[in-house]
């Protein structure tokens, strides 16, 4: 629905069957893999996508960390891992390097090792704080 | 790392990468992101059976459901004389190749594709699948490579005859190599010690998260125009144009954003198929492979099984070295059991080595390259019988490593004698880094290896265009998998002395750029980074015609320094040095557009070592390993974009993580994938493991401007027998298959306990 009928290809599909977390984006401020999620349910809901996470041109600080901390090699698994971290420091804003990789273990990523997106999230959850 | 005072202003930077915005923001277009209108879909029938003989296949009840537009068999495909070809590192055979995208006489395993469909709805497509009757002879079916050698074993072609060996009747046996140095006899009997073990390495996956995607549009004049992810827009046009019948000329292959491919995508699957469809149909066609088509159909590597047998004087010196490396290839020749055996021992210094590999074909699909092929599958035999010789002759590990490491001078047994290599310098740093000597708890052990990988150069070309305003553009042919557009840039940037930022380089289609070899072997920074150095100094030379024709002086009076042209003295005369930007806004009155150009087959890659260190925890009840701190030390040569490196390093070690601890093939009795998902393939989520700390050692390749030496590939060589090493250390339990899930653990684990209970 998002990717073929809205054309927002940003939420990505690596396996139709929610192991991958590509294609992950929040419904009502839940995290959920899209892939398994029909457009009926969503009637009246609020998506968010990747494709919403910037403000205009200004990119969200998790984007700009990325970017700086090389925390992308490929980049396919990017826009779900942006969208599900997104959704972590909304809810905890000093999490813990456990509590981050656990958060998501649902995101694969068969490139960077996860050493980098670890970094950047924690990185960016510290520069939030300090700027709030 | 590199000297202190810093030798360049871009290289070894950490810039933005230029396609990074697009990434973060879902703006990028990888293979499934591409349509065109007017656009119909494909779909595979695919074979449930692991071998069976195609009797017949009936596809008219499928051509007559409504919205189909074009259906095709093997017969659309016209059959190809056996000829080799290059894919990444290893060797392709069209005759395979025609076989393996669409099967012939006969179905070689589960996934094969057997017909395929284009319609107007996806949904369509999968009915009209469903509509082909095709009769099947079930054969008997091989999915071992131990058991593929047997006598009596079902033949998969019983025409192959095998190279490098003689064959009394049909075999499975696509090929023998070896490899000589010395006298192996000679080095045992000079031994004190001798050790000799067998080894079991099972098929993994490149697991690349985006599965393989192309939309194909063939004209009415036979033009086609494919757009699909690869590592090599020019391998899709070549070997589509063998396979459809068309002319090189007549297809331009343009490369999406490629997520991830690590050796997979260096070969066609759905490209032909595609484009097949489409000058059936007369519509563009896309094909998008389903993740468990993925994992049925598409390259895992081989798995391997192998016996070693090691001589050593008890002062550590290695004498000798035997080694039987046995590599299924899938369903048709072609296994990396050469580079394997190149591999396996490449970081030592070796007097005596005997290596005989053998490639064997088995009903699984056809195995691509995965990252290093063949390397980490004979360094887990190799790394785990010398920490075997490390225990028994009671030396340190990496002393011993050490002791038998390859220099500059050492002639390695698959022939070369190395030039200028870092070898000694990784298990140094592993020596000296915290890590090796950090405390243990209960339950813990900690496992060392090395790796080797030989890296490669290859056909390359590009273009650097100095734009009106100042700015540049490098063009080349290379998908950008990790980053190697922003090396380009950077190499780029350094050379014409100006902004990185103002240099944007680009990835162009077959029809816009000279040939390149593709995207493996660790080859792009090195080899096409070599092209845009040789490109932006062909620009540069430009550059400084220019101001001499300004100047009204000799060209050989004008100097490039600092992105300016410069008088090269006082005797040219006295002159304002003039920009980049200035000679450009000039160009139209100097003589005209100023491009750069360079293209080459280039020589001299620099081989690549890494040493790693491994601590893992076991638990004695579940046989769960959790790899608890992880550090890889790797002669990068020299890093132009340390960041991506560093990606490179921990991404390698990762892989090679889920290799050791869980990635597996697992067939059923009927020879089907069981486990063809990544609920059941389980590649390792962020939560399975720590950091990983990579430490870059800095040995410049000699024959590289910048001293670049490929990264990608040796960091996936060490960590299996890392692991594994680890593991006896903890539990005095040694594991010699993969991988060491927790049930294969724990069995070892028992094991040990009852025959330490009955003793």
């Amino acid at each position: 629905m998002l990717r073929d009928e809205l054309n927002l290809t940003g939420s990505k599909e690596g396996c139709a069957s929610g192991d991958c977390g590509a294609c992950s984006v929040t419904v009502d401020g839940r995290l959920v893999c899209s892939c398994l999620v029909l457009g009926a349910e969503c009637e009246g809901k609020s998506i968010e996508t990747i494709e919403g996470m910037a403000d205009g041109e200004k990119l969200h600080p998790l984007q700009q960390t990325f970017l700086e901390e090389a925390a992308l090699q490929c980049g396919i698994c990017t826009p779900g891992v942006l969208v599900a971290a997104k959704s972590l420091l909304e809810r905890n804003n000093n999490p813990t390097e456990t509590e981050v990789r656990y958060w998501l273990a649902g995101n694969l990523c068969r490139c960077t090792g996860y050493d980098k997106i670890i970094r950047a999230v924690m990185k960016t959850a510290a520069e939030m704080r300090g700027g709030a | 790392m590199a000297a202190d005072k810093p030798l360049y202003k871009w290289v070894g930077t950490r810039t933005i990468r230029p396609d990074g915005h697009d990434k973060v923001t879902g703006r990028a277009k990888f293979g499934s992101d591409f349509s065109l209108s007017g656009m119909i879909h494909g779909r595979v029938l695919r074979s449930p059976h692991a071998h069976a003989k195609i009797k017949s296949i009936n596809t008219s009840a499928a051509e007559k459901l409504p919205g189909v537009r074009a259906v095709i068999t093997s017969k659309d495909f016209a059959d190809q004389p056996s000829e080799l070809a290059a894919a990444g590192e290893a060797m392709v055979n069209y005759k395979d190749m025609v076989r393996n995208v669409m099967a012939r006489e006969k179905a070689l395993y589960d996934g094969h594709a057997v017909a395929a469909v284009a319609a107007t709805t996806v949904e369509i497509a999968e009915a009209a699948l469903e509509l082909i009757k095709v009769d099947y002879e079930v054969l008997p079916h091989v999915i071992d490579v131990d058991d593929a050698m047997q006598p009596g074993s079902p033949i998969l072609d019983d025409t192959m005859v095998p190279v490098g060996m003689d064959a009394k009747g049909p075999t499975n046996i696509a090929k023998r190599v070896e490899f000589t140095l010395g006298d192996a006899a000679k080095g045992f009997a000079a031994a004190d010690v001798v050790i000799e073990r067998s080894y079991k390495t099972a098929a993994v996956h490149q697991g690349y998260i985006e599965p393989h995607a192309v939309v194909s549009s063939v004209s009415e004049d036979g033009q086609a125009q494919i757009w699909c992810c690869t590592q090599g827009q020019f391998m899709v046009r070549t070997f589509t144009a063998k396979l459809c019948g068309m002319p090189v000329s007549s297809i331009r292959v343009t490369p999406s954003e490629i997520g991830g491919g690590f050796g997979g995508k260096t070969v066609v699957y759905l490209e032909p198929l595609a484009t097949m469809l489409s000058k059936k149909a007369g519509k563009p066609v896309k094909m998008t492979m389903s993740r468990e088509e993925v994992f049925r159909a598409s390259g895992p590597t081989s798995a391997g099984s192998m016996t070693y047998k090691i001589g050593a004087k008890k002062d550590g010196t290695i004498t000798a070295v035997e080694a039987e490396i046995k590599l299924l290839a899938g369903a048709f020749p072609g296994s990396p059991v050469q580079p394997a055996c190149m591999c396996a021992v490449a970081p030592y210094d070796i007097k005596n080595v005997h290596l005989v590999g053998y490639d064997v074909v088995v009903n699984r699909p056809k195995v691509a390259a995965y990252r290093a092929p063949g390397a980490p599958i004979s360094a887990f035999g190799a790394e785990s019988i010398i920490d075997e010789l490390a225990k028994e002759l009671g030396m340190d590990p990496l002393e011993l490593r050490l002791k038998n490491a390859a220099k500059t001078g050492t002639k390695a047994a698959y022939g070369p004698t190395f030039r200028n290599i870092g070898y000694v310098e990784t298990v140094k740093g592993a020596m000296a880094h915290p890590h090796y000597k950090a405390p243990l708890g209960p339950n813990q052990g900690r496992g060392v290896a090395s790796g080797f990988w030989f890296n490669i150069g290859g056909e390359s070309s590009a273009t650097v265009n100095i734009n009106e305003d100042g700015t540049a553009v490098v063009i080349s042919g290379n998908p950008d998998i990790g980053g190697s557009r922003a090396s380009l840039a950077m190499m780029a940037a350094e050379e014409l002395g100006i902004d990185y930022n103002k240099v944007r380089p680009i990835v162009a289609d077959t029809a816009s750029v000279g040939y390149n070899f593709l995207t493996g072997g660790s080859r792009v920074t090195f080899a096409t980074g070599l092209a845009v150095v040789e490109a932006a100094r062909d620009a540069v030379r430009q550059l400084c015609e220019r101001a001499a024709k300004i100047w009204e002086v000799d060209a050989e009076g004008v100097i490039w320094d600092d992105g300016h042209a410069k008088p090269a003295s006082t005797n040219v005369g006295e002159f304002e040095p003039l920009s980049l930007a200035q000679l450009a806004a000039q160009a139209a009155k100097t003589g005209g557009p100023i491009c750069g150009h360079n293209a080459q087959n280039v020589q001299g890659a620099g081989p690549g070592f890494a040493t790693h260190i491994c601590d893992v925890e076991v638990d004695p009840e579940t046989g769960h390993v959790t790899v608890l701190r992880y550090t890889a030390v790797q002669d990068v040569g020299r890093a132009i974009h340390p960041s991506y490196v560093e990606g490179q390093i921990q991404g390698g070690a990762a892989q090679g993580i889920g290799w050791a601890l869980n990635e597996e093939y697992i067939y059923n009795a009927k020879g089907r994938l069981d486990n063809p998902g990544f609920l059941d393939y389980r590649i390792p989520v962020a939560s399975d493991l720590p950091m990983i700390d990579a430490v870059m050692v800095e040995v410049p390749n000699d024959r590289h401007p910048y001293g670049v030496r490929g990264v990608g590939e040796v960091p996936i060589v060490p960590p299996m027998a890392a692991v594994a090493n680890a593991i006896e250390n903890a539990t005095g339990v040694r594991m010699d298959a993969l991988p060491m899930s927790p049930p294969k653990v724990l069995a070892a684990l028992d094991a040990a306990r009852m025959k330490q209970a009955a003793e």
